[in-house]
């Protein structure tokens, strides 16, 4: 009798244990966070050191790094992102009707991905590589079924044409960014990421452009000379963008740009930490 | 081995009870029958007042209002008393409850409601959150793109695994015993939000003159005469008329504890100036419901923000003059309808609402749900 609730005992706790112990296992997650960024973080150009320094001493965010450095692939922070009006009868297939009011925001959130059309092809004919629709939503709100339109969030992920010149020694500059205001105010200021080295420094575009597609090309027309501009900006790349266009109205954008510049007087590149050759004699 | 089998009878025993424990009687709705679940969830001891507990024991005056937690009824003055003081057989498993008959009715045109007959007495009932959700349920297009919206969002997250099937927006019960028998009752029912279905339980004798529902989004109601008549103001009929239901608050309610000083992250100037406007309020809408019924609305008012039934008259003195419990199952209701109207299970296939909702996202997908999904895999 003794055995058996001895053993009924051990069985109960190897139950309650091996319960707990695989509610445990289940729970742990997939993979730590610090892993995934040090793995993303390190994969960034053959060749490179894989790390940037601004002009104050101070390490780049990875997010900005990889903004920068990674051209080899798309990337989540580096997005266009359009916002643009368009009419509600642009949604329509042939045959195709628009739904009664109630159901014109959620129609129009459907059928969004048609308003992307002719975006990437903007980027592709300038500064991109490749591009590809990352998202395309309605705005929240912004249909107006008196006016028959809606405005439509279009996010691009895109990646640059490589350079003729290759990068220089990472160690022996310094990372700067800038955004630029171009037109005025853009809607998408709040998704963009602080950065302590960003400045703005308006610029002019052309006043009105004919499609949204032409505003995205006047908008990185702008960056580019922006870029071109300054005396000691090697290697300077369009890190994010976003474009406002309206009908009629003046195009409204932002353009985040980072390049590489000289070490400031009186900084030097400290000396390799690695040990020192091992004498032949000695 | 007898000693095995006795260990193993005790042990299956005790693990049925820490089940019941864990999981609570409500996980066995789907195989043991109503009787015994609520004979268990008796057992649990959280409904049964214990012999000295008083009816005030189980009112709670929090910071989102007076709030019922107990076998509690709303008695006039609204003031608790225990459910089975005036109500025999009460239950709140309603969830399944299918009425026998349906019959719609509409909003009144205008803002006149009739007045109650000289001698009539004026019951006067309130409902918040009662959470007697019913299989009835009503909708539009609005609620349907709506839907389609969420069902999107989830589709655009999750994937084409997302699981979707919401209903449209339920009516919820709330009972009103009615133990008034020495007059006619003329009875206001007064709904804040959403589609309610005021459930009647008489005790004998006792007569209705009309019945008026007020507020919410559609209201209707059960086990009512079909001879008396229903007039019917909801939330937009009373905002059109200029009407704004109020009431003062409770002591605890969190804009009387900012008042006074308890609330840290509320201004106290703040909170006075809304309490103003609600004292403002509260003097107007009780002028109108003097105007209308010929009693003051917040000393006429019989209902908690949180509970599930209001009684209107005396405490009976004899089990024989309590009101009877009469379901929803089998009842007969008069209701206000919005553009569609459903009864879970009963409904054609695809013809549901979750299954309109799936058609028309798929139509407005051009037929191809897959072209819904968006996001890029970095």
């Amino acid at each position: 009798m003794l055995r058996v609730l001895i053993g009924s005992g051990l069985l109960l706790m190897a139950v309650g244990f091996g319960a707990a112990g695989w509610q445990y296992w289940t729970n742990l997650p997939a993979m730590p966070a610090d892993q995934d960024l040090a793995a993303d973080a390190g994969d960034v150009s053959p060749g490179q050191t894989g790390w940037l320094v601004s002009p104050t001493g101070g390490l780049i965010a990875a997010e900005d790094m990889r903004g920068y450095l990674a051209q080899d692939r798309l990337i989540e922070g580096r997005i266009a992102t359009v916002i643009h009006t368009a009419p509600l009868t642009a949604l329509l297939a042939e045959d195709d009707s628009l739904p009664t009011e109630p159901y014109l925001q959620v129609f129009a959130d459907i059928r969004a991905p048609r308003m992307a059309e002719g975006l990437c092809a903007a980027l592709l004919g300038t500064i991109a590589q490749d591009c590809a629709m990352h998202s395309a939503r309605v705005v929240p709100g912004s249909v107006d079924p008196a006016g028959g339109t809606a405005r439509f969030r279009i996010d691009l992920a895109y990646r640059l044409k490589p350079e003729e010149e290759a990068l220089p020694n990472l160690g022996e500059r310094v990372f700067q960014t800038e955004t630029l205001g171009i037109g005025g105010a853009a809607e998408t200021t709040a998704d963009e990421t602080p950065v302590a080295e960003s400045a703005e420094v308006p610029a002019e575009v052309a006043a009105v452009d004919a499609t949204a597609a032409d505003a995205v090309t006047a908008v990185i027309a702008a960056a580019l000379e922006a870029c071109a501009a300054g005396d000691d900006r090697q290697a300077c790349r369009i890190m994010s963008l976003s474009v406002d266009w309206a009908p009629g109205n003046p195009t409204a954008g932002q353009a985040r740009i980072g390049w590489l510049s000289s070490l400031p007087e009186g900084i030097f590149p400290a000396p390799s930490l690695d040990p020192a050759p091992a004498d032949p004699q000695g | 081995m007898r000693g095995l089998i006795s260990l193993v009878v005790v042990g299956a025993t005790v693990l049925v009870a820490v089940a019941l424990v864990m999981l609570r009687p409500q996980a066995l709705s789907g195989v043991l029958p109503p009787a015994a679940l609520s004979a268990l969830s008796g057992l649990g001891g959280s409904e049964m007042p214990k012999a000295d507990a008083l009816p005030a024991d189980f009112l709670a005056d929090s910071a989102s209002g007076l709030l019922a937690t107990g076998p509690i009824a709303a008695h006039m003055g609204n003031r608790p008393l225990f459910i089975d003081a005036a109500v025999s057989g009460y239950s709140t498993r309603v969830s399944a409850d299918i009425p026998a008959e349906i019959t719609t009715i509409r909003p009144i045109l205008g803002c006149r409601l009739t007045a109650p007959q000289p001698g009539s007495v004026v019951g006067h009932a309130t409902s918040g959150v009662s959470g007697l959700t019913l299989a009835l349920s009503t909708y539009n297009d609005g609620h349907l793109a709506a839907a389609v919206q969420t069902f999107v969002d989830r589709y655009r997250s999750i994937g084409p695994d997302a699981p979707f099937a919401d209903d449209g927006p339920a009516y919820d019960a709330y009972d009103v015993a009615v133990t008034e028998t020495q007059a006619p009752v003329y009875l206001v029912l007064e709904n804040r939000s959403g589609n309610r279905m005021w459930n009647l339980h008489l005790a004998p004798g006792a007569r209705i003159e009309r019945v008026i529902l007020l507020g919410g989004d559609q209201a209707g109601v059960a086990n009512l005469d079909p001879v008396v008549p229903v007039e019917v103001i909801l939330n937009d009929g009373l905002a059109a008329c200029g009407i704004q239901p109020a009431y003062p608050l409770n002591p605890g309610h969190l804009l009387m504890q900012a008042a006074i000083g308890k609330v840290p992250t509320q201004s106290r100037q703040e909170a006075e100036a809304q309490l103003s406007a609600l004292g403002t309020a509260v003097d107007a809408y009780d002028v109108w419901f003097r105007d209308s019924f010929g009693v003051m609305a917040k000393e006429s008012r019989v209902g908690f923000d949180e509970g599930t039934l209001s009684v209107i008259g005396p405490v009976p003195d004899a089990a024989a003059t309590k009101a009877a419990y009469d379901p929803i199952a089998g009842a007969r209701i008069r209701t206000t309808q919005d553009q569609f109207f459903e009864i879970r299970g009963q409904v054609a296939e695809g013809q549901d609402f979750a299954a309109r909702v799936r058609a028309i996202a798929s139509a407005f997908a051009n037929g191809n749900l897959a072209t819904l999904s968006q996001g890029m895999d970095f």
